[in-house]
């Protein structure tokens, strides 16, 4: 798994936890008839995940996180759908490409879809 | 000169599939390939891991024999539905401790809203619920009863 996956990943443990953790969100499962627990266990997982991964990156994830709610933003036609920043087309990666890539318009790390 | 980008027409039919295992672990596997076979997915590792997380979360049975569990992931590329059915039923770590013996894997792409999946899995919850329903699809097993059920699921 490259660099860009492990975020990939983090990202949507982060997710998980938001559902989990926020009220609202959690409610609305329970409606439906779902347990939703306290992910103590995700949490721990989190951890590990995270300290495999590489710290400057990750403060620039967390960063975003704790800013948007999401450290991580998805790119569909070299729009930014976090922020709706147009990418300029130097950005768009190589193929197979496993280097890591911020918005310059939001900061948040970027995954090309 | 205009040029337009024209993305193809996805298949969004839901499938129905006989699930060959008796444990959650073994069943959500099984789900994640037919998903990734009809193009849906991408990483379908990561996919599996995190439905696998959303069980540590609380179980997705939702007792009497149904579970509903899904992703809303980047990793997901169209929307789809699978439903899986098991005549012997699964374990499931339902409240209820009754086997599960159908199963709906609600995959939503990220890029969607939140809001979005949860109407998704809103409607599947709602078309599945009934008893009565849930036995004419292990009776029947017929994927056209299916899509009509699921006919008006948000996209």
């Amino acid at each position: 798994m490259n660099m860009a996956e492990e975020f990939l990943e983090l990202h949507e443990l982060d997710h998980l936890l938001a559902q989990a953790r926020d009220p609202a969100r959690a409610s609305r499962w329970r409606a439906l008839g779902y347990r939703v627990a306290t992910p103590a266990a995700l949490l721990r997982e989190r951890e590990r995940l995270a300290q495999r991964l590489d710290r400057r990156w990750l403060a620039i994830y967390e960063r975003s996180l704790g800013r948007y709610g999401s450290g991580l933003s998805a790119v569909r036609n070299r729009v930014c759908l976090g922020c709706r920043l147009t990418l300029p087309t130097a950005a768009t990666p190589v193929p197979g490409e496993a280097h890591l890539h911020l918005c310059e318009g939001c900061g948040r790390l970027l995954y090309w879809t | 000169m205009v040029i337009a980008e024209v993305s193809p027409l996805l298949d969004t039919s839901p499938d129905l599939l006989e699930l060959r295992h008796r444990r959650l672990g073994s069943a959500l596997p099984q789900l994640v390939a037919v998903a990734r076979e009809r193009g849906a997915l991408v990483h379908p590792e990561l996919v599996l891991a995190q439905l696998a997380r959303r069980e540590r979360i609380g179980s997705t049975s939702l007792g009497r024999g149904l579970a509903v569990t899904g992703a809303w992931s980047l990793c997901v590329r169209a929307p789809r539905v699978v439903v899986g059915i098991s005549s012997r039923g699964l374990e499931w770590d339902a409240e209820d401790e009754a086997p599960v013996h159908v199963v709906a894997c609600v995959f939503t792409p990220g890029a969607s809203p939140e809001a979005l999946h949860l109407r998704r899995v809103e409607g599947v919850v709602a078309a599945l619920r009934l008893q009565r329903t849930r036995q004419r699809l292990l009776e029947r097993r017929d994927p056209a009863l299916l899509e009509q059920w699921l006919r008006d699921l948000p996209r």
